[in-house]
């Protein structure tokens, strides 16, 4: 498990060198040194545009990572070049040379989609379906990973 | 004669005798009486000179009591045009302008209708200084603004220009939309195209409360 359930309807703080908020687009438009977090969830980057929904409660479907993106959650460490973060499907998409360490376990790779409900972290070198994200294009990375299997005790 | 009007006229008689009580009183009255006139001019004529207590009389300003302000009503009312030449109204429990030459005037208890794009917007405010010239509002403290279709705001130490619009802080700023709270070292809001620029340490928060 790499990320217990993470509840991504919690509260969002922003914090940035400068946010726009535009009522018009429903979107907050953040650059310089982005800082976001979320229940314990950091994603940092150089620019984050949030889009959410208004219907009297407001509600963020989705955040865009631009540039030097790195998440922390507990003990896991990811960083890429972009990232989504699909707040609605709790699946966090990582494109373009990422890396990703989990204790002992690393993963590189072309793009990684992180489930946070599920808590796995599912990986891809190629570029078969990752979404688009304006200004990235996704190469297929060759996917690298060492995993440490716990050694079985066995008195226990 | 009876024997009381002789007595009477003796009486008289004897009163008009040198060395009666008469003359006694007369000649006291002789010596003290120009006595008691030289003593008064004397005390008239030194008075200016022995008493410290200075009598001059000079309006001192900050004795008298000047009046604050050039202009206080209660109830003030200013229309104006934005610049789409569309009417504002701000109204003001009371309304004080310092001096001729200021063109702002201090607001106390302010609301104020102003157009914001096509919507008709409230805005109020406990304490602002309207400028008549220039038409607008800065406000220390709190100013909220609300529109019909439901976009309100609140932020703190902003200046409001009705005629263009838009909003500026002096400084530091922190305040509410109906997206989430906000703070940062400046603001600059084009409120028409309902766009507020934070910048400098901005920090933002939204309170998902969507159930999903």
């Amino acid at each position: 498990q790499i990320i217990q359930n993470h509840n991504s309807n919690a509260p969002v703080n922003f914090s940035a060198e400068r946010i726009e908020l535009q009522d018009r687009s429903d979107r907050v438009v953040l650059s310089g040194g982005v800082t976001v977090t979320q229940a314990g969830l950091t994603l940092r980057a150089n620019n984050i545009t949030a889009a959410y929904s208004n219907s009297g409660n407001i509600d963020v479907n989705r955040m865009d990572a631009l540039g030097g993106v790195t998440i922390v959650k507990d003990d896991l460490r990811a960083s890429s070049n972009s990232a989504i973060y699909d707040l609605d499907s709790d699946l966090i998409t990582l494109i373009g040379n990422v890396s990703l360490t989990q204790g002992a376990n690393k993963l590189n790779g072309g793009r990684i989609v992180i489930d946070l409900k599920a808590g796995r972290s599912t990986i891809s070198g190629g570029n078969s379906q990752s979404p688009s994200v304006p200004g990235i294009q996704s190469q297929s990375g060759r996917v690298t990973g060492t995993f440490n299997v716990p050694q079985r005790d066995d008195k226990k | 004669m009876s024997i009381a009007a002789d007595q009477q006229k003796s009486k008289r008689a004897l009163f008009a005798q040198p060395g009666s009580s008469h003359d006694r009183i007369v000649g006291f009255l002789q010596v003290f009486l120009p006595l008691l006139v030289g003593a008064l001019l004397a005390v008239l004529v030194f008075s200016p000179l022995a008493n410290d207590r200075e009598f001059s009389f000079v309006l001192d300003q900050k004795g008298v009591d000047v009046a604050s302000e050039r202009m206080r009503t209660s109830q003030a009312l200013y229309r104006g045009k934005d610049a789409e030449g569309r009417p504002f109204l701000i109204e003001a429990g009371s309304a004080v302008q310092k001096s001729s030459g200021d063109s702002k005037i201090n607001l106390e208890a302010m609301t104020g209708k102003a157009f914001i794009g096509k919507d008709q917007a409230t805005i109020q405010a406990q304490r602002a200084d309207y400028d008549i010239d220039q038409e607008y509002l800065q406000v220390n403290g709190p100013i909220s603004l609300s529109t019909m279709s439901g976009y309100d705001m609140v932020v703190n130490n902003v200046t409001f220009f009705i005629k263009t619009q838009r909003m500026q802080s002096q400084g530091a700023v922190s305040g509410r939309t109906n997206i989430g709270t906000f703070s940062a070292n400046r603001l600059n809001a084009d409120l028409k195209a309902r766009t507020i620029t934070l910048s400098g340490n901005a920090q933002l928060r939204i309170d998902q409360n969507a159930i999903k």
